[in-house]
């Protein structure tokens, strides 16, 4: 139960980043067919022949410039990552070594997930967050929540958080999770929620 | 690159899964090259309105490889602009060029140009890249000792060495404990040579012609990729087989013949730990447009091609976004390429597109 209450926070806050992809885009007819994701003014290329004769640069996706940039972060990052965070690397991260697909030596391998290794990732994270929202004795209110969001989205980002982000993070620690009566796990599942979120885990 | 399977072949393999017997492993019969008209149309850029419109107006795609006009007489590019780094593109740059979170200095850091050339003196830039190209050019990890694509890849990066020294450069690779060491040999050619490749790609041809080695030379230098095909039960896999049907464009008549190819390497005798190598006997064959003497004549001909030097950036936009290039970042792309053929680097290259003021957006 308790574990699905936590996957609930996170994917509350996967769906807001969802969303605020979406949002970029206005609701016109011509986005509706994709065309905004296209690249409407491509630079006219140098050209590169192939043994075949063919031009190399053909076969290029037909996408706009900044598509498609977010990866996500490997395993060899992650102990900076919530080191930089957090302040703590969680025990919990380096048995789920796995769960983050890390290549072999010499080898090189983009990160992949599943519903597994996101389901270790908030693990992961609400372990590291438990630790470092020890001191915190009171329920988060609208005024501490703010503050709270504030500054662990802008550490976790790398980038100030918008305030559509904020809204949400507020709102998942003052009404969303206002049924969880320890009061340290609800600071800690607010946390754990940003740390699982697409911001974090990509670069 | 791709060629798409010819469908007689798609067919039978498809046909008579059960029945197949593992032939030439690796490659195997790669038979087929002749693209399926309905296969060009929905692959091939007849779907975009410049394509609609070369086509329209008789444009054609031929020209020499290796020696296009734009090879020649390139269009300048437009110049880099600063570009202020954002605490974000620290993070985006740390973990593409290095496998590492930006350290304190790193985020202090003000320009994008700056915090790239800090990056790219690190050896952990040279790990990752040579960690990058090894699972690019092999088909899966190997041990330390049978890992020559990885130590010479480090090697060259960490001495800036012209990235072509990879394919073509006089090294000899020899299996040490713990690795493989990198020594200067003048017979050397660049991985090709070590006899932990070769063995590696020596594929099981029943004459031991190099089938499956020749096929990794297009493949590592040109980013050529085939559907490996496999033959019937009865079906002739000699040379002679090849020759004919649909086995044939593949294997003798396309740029990259596989079997023509192959003569210019050494044939395998024995099997598994007992494999050596025969030098090859066939003399000079005809292909990429010329007579090669030798693998290093094929492979410095691939090395010094448009293909080359394309296949090398399509690496360095896959290294950096997870992805090939698109249409919008040509000029992102033309940058790389430039500084690859000018500077001779695959350092250069990579801050080439590193610097792009797109990379952060």
């Amino acid at each position: 139960m308790q574990v699905k209450r936590f996957l609930a926070a996170a994917a509350s806050v996967f769906a807001f980043v969802a969303c605020q992809a979406g949002d970029e885009f206005d609701d016109s007819d011509q986005n509706v067919e994709g065309s905004a994701l296209v690249c409407t003014s491509p630079p006219i290329p140098r050209s590169y022949v192939g043994f075949d004769q063919n031009k190399l640069e053909q076969k290029r996706p037909d996408e706009a410039v900044d598509l498609n940039r977010a990866r996500f972060k490997p395993f060899s990052v992650m102990a900076d990552e919530y080191k930089r965070v957090l302040g703590v690397v969680p025990k919990s991260l380096a048995p789920a070594r796995e769960a983050f697909g890390d290549a072999p030596e010499r080898w090189y391998a983009e990160p992949t997930h599943s519903g597994v290794s996101l389901t270790t990732i908030f693990n992961v994270g609400l372990d590291g967050c438990t630790a470092t929202v020890a001191e915190r004795t009171k329920a988060p209110t609208a005024e501490t929540a703010t503050a709270f969001c504030k500054d662990l989205m802008e550490k976790a980002y790398s980038e100030d958080p918008t305030a559509e982000q904020v809204a949400v993070c507020v709102d998942l620690a003052t009404t969303k999770l206002a049924s969880v009566t320890d009061v340290r796990s609800r600071w800690a599942q607010v946390c754990a929620s940003i740390l699982s979120s697409t911001p974090f885990l990509t670069y | 690159m791709a060629a798409p399977l010819h469908s007689p072949c798609a067919m039978k393999s498809g046909r008579r899964l059960l029945l197949l017997v593992p032939v030439l492993a690796g490659l195997a019969a790669a038979c087929g090259s002749t693209e399926l008209p309905g296969a060009r149309k929905k692959n091939a850029p007849a779907d975009t309105d410049r394509a609609r419109e070369e086509e329209k107006s008789g444009q054609t795609d031929a020209v020499d490889p290796g020696t296009s006009e734009a090879a020649k007489k390139p269009s300048p590019l437009p110049p880099l602009e600063p570009t202020a780094l954002t605490k974000r593109c620290a993070v985006r740059l740390s973990i593409a060029l290095t496998g590492k979170s930006p350290d304190p200095a790193l985020l202090a850091t003000k320009e994008v140009g700056a915090a790239v050339d800090k990056l790219m003196a690190s050896p952990d830039f040279a790990e990752r890249y040579a960690r990058f190209t090894n699972a690019e050019l092999n088909g899966a990890p190997a041990a330390a000792s049978e890992d020559p694509v990885y130590f010479l890849a480090k090697h060259v990066i960490a001495n800036d060495k012209p990235w072509s020294d990879l394919f073509t450069g006089k090294y000899r690779l020899e299996p040490i404990e713990g690795g493989m060491r990198v020594s200067d040999d003048p017979s050397g050619l660049g991985y090709f040579r070590s006899d932990v490749w070769r063995k590696r790609y020596a594929g099981n041809e029943p004459d031991g012609v190099m089938l499956s080695a020749a096929f990794r030379i297009f493949q590592n230098t040109t980013g050529l990729e085939l559907n490996a095909s496999v033959g019937n039960p009865d079906e002739d896999r000699t040379a002679k087989g090849r020759s004919t049907g649909v086995c044939k464009s593949c294997h003798f008549q396309d740029w990259y013949a596989l079997d023509t190819a192959a003569k210019l390497l050494p044939t395998k005798k024995g099997e598994d730990m007992e494999i050596t190598f025969a030098p090859p006997t066939a003399g000079p064959q005809q292909l990429l447009g010329k007579a090669l003497a030798d693998d290093r004549a094929l492979v410095e001909t691939l090395v010094a091609s448009d293909a080359w030097r394309f296949a090398q950036c399509r690496n360095v936009f896959k290294f950096m976004f997870g992805r090939q290039e698109n249409k919008c970042e040509a000029v992102a792309f033309d940058r790389c390429v430039e500084a690859l053929s000018t500077q001779k680097t695959i350092r250069a290259a990579v801050a080439a597109l590193a610097k792009d003021p797109s990379v952060c957006k």
